[in-house]
């Protein structure tokens, strides 16, 4: 053990934060100047452990380390927070930032995950304290690595988005987007592979209000849905906080050199349009496969169940992402009461387990 | 404003000595730089164990495999409460 001060976490990178009984505990690694590249930060990570230097040579702090970095200026302020449905093009959005050297992109990286579940890890954990923390998490993980990097964007799990108020309360100015898709032809990507968010019991269903009593009587397909309209009315809900901006998959990617350059305040030069253009080609989760439109497939492929799930669950709350998205694009205050108005109508409704029959 | 850190524990051999080394290079970037360019497992080894006698901390091979050995255990079970 030794006393140390902030300035010796420089060169120091968060890769894990650890709920124990004794306190929670945050293991960093020296990742050096590489830039991260991976389509997600677990990626990265697995890699730099293969380097046994960065195996054996880490370092743990307790969580306090990071409330004493909520104010760190050494850091690349966030440019950008991507937040999404799932299965809707997040992974390509966050693929094409990564291709510019300038930026430095995080996906899904687990020590946000990890400390935004703080509060099931330590139920006396203030808001105040959840705050300091995530700023300080934040700006421990946006140190500039690589000499390039001046834009720090941030793509969240799928579910991050019900953390939105929080989020925003630390980083008010910070731009955002949600990223959303056809109902069936998530529910169809699902299907085939899932994600730990729609198995209940990798990702508590209490996170998203559901009792796990009722849970335990859904096929996975309804829990699937449940999630996606719990994520969805979120969204909508929420479009009116801060600097936030819908973004529908069919969008992609010509939205991001069109027009989420200028959202996120940053210039694209010829070579970075090139360049983005070469690399939306490609499959987002795996380069070295052509990216093909699928969206007739899963259309064909979805089953009656997954169209009466996506009907009964999730087509009012896309429509009315829809709705807020084309308001915003014809500029502003309808959008904003749109979002108002699915706020106070969510207030009023409560979503139940039991509001679908078969 | 003081924060407690450590580096992570290690776990068999020669411990104390190996243990010092283990605070000296998270301490020390420009050791941590010369570790880090080792091409191989094998001469990883070899190095840890000549800059720790350089520093006059004594641990031979064997603990710094066995360290290696418990950190990729702790790294796939870290959040296994």
């Amino acid at each position: 053990m030794k006393a140390a001060d902030v300035t010796d976490l420089a060169g120091w990178t968060p890769i894990n934060l650890a709920w124990r009984p004794e306190g929670a505990r945050v293991d960093w690694c020296r990742l050096g100047d590489t830039r991260i590249t991976e389509p997600f930060f677990e990626q990265t990570i697995a890699t730099a452990l293969r380097d046994p230097a960065r195996l054996l040579f880490r370092r743990q702090t307790s969580v306090a380390a990071l409330e004493a970095l909520q104010d760190d200026s050494s850091t690349l302020p966030p440019r950008g927070f991507i937040f999404h449905l799932s299965r809707c093009g997040s992974t390509l959005a966050a693929q094409l930032l990564a291709s510019l050297s300038q930026n430095c992109v995080l996906s899904e990286a687990p020590p946000i995950d990890q400390l935004l579940n703080a509060q099931r890890g330590d139920p006396t954990l203030t808001r105040e304290r959840r705050i300091a923390q995530f700023r300080g998490l934040i700006h421990a993980l946006g140190r500039p690595r690589h000499r390039d990097e001046r834009h720090f964007f941030i793509k969240f799990d799928s579910w991050h988005l019900l953390e939105l108020p929080l989020i925003l309360e630390a980083f008010p100015d910070v731009p955002w987007i949600f990223l959303y898709r056809d109902p069936v032809e998530v529910m169809v990507s699902q299907h085939r592979q899932r994600g730990i968010q729609m198995i209940p019991g990798i990702v508590d269903p209490r996170l998203f209000g559901f009792d796990p009593a009722a849970v335990a009587q859904m096929s996975l397909d309804e829990y699937c849905a449940r999630v996606l309209a719990r994520i969805s009315m979120a969204a909508a809900m929420h479009a009116q906080l801060g600097r936030g901006r819908l973004v529908n998959f069919t969008e992609l990617p010509a939205v991001l050199w069109e027009s989420l350059g200028e959202f996120f305040g940053v210039e694209w030069t010829q070579d970075d349009l090139a360049r983005m253009r070469r690399v939306a080609l490609a499959d987002a989760k795996n380069p070295a496969l052509a990216h093909a439109d699928d969206c007739a497939a899963k259309q064909r492929e979805a089953s009656r169940e997954i169209h009466r799930l996506a009907d009964a669950l999730l087509r009012e709350p896309y429509q009315q992402l829809e709705s807020i998205r084309l308001a915003q694009a014809a500029g502003g205050e309808s959008a904003s009461a749109l979002a108002a108005s699915v706020s106070s109508n969510s207030r009023n409704q409560s979503f139940t387990t039991q509001s679908i029959t078969r | 404003m003081p924060l407690s850190t450590h580096a992570l524990a290690p776990t068999s051999g020669t411990v104390d000595g190996f243990a010092a080394f283990q605070q000296l290079v998270v301490n020390d970037s420009a050791l941590f730089a010369r570790l880090e360019k080792a091409p191989t497992t094998d001469a990883f080894v070899d190095l840890v164990v000549e800059l720790g006698a350089a520093h006059g901390l004594a641990f031979d091979a064997d603990a710094v495999r066995a360290s290696l050995q418990a950190a990729r255990c702790a790294w796939i079970e870290r959040n296994v409460a």
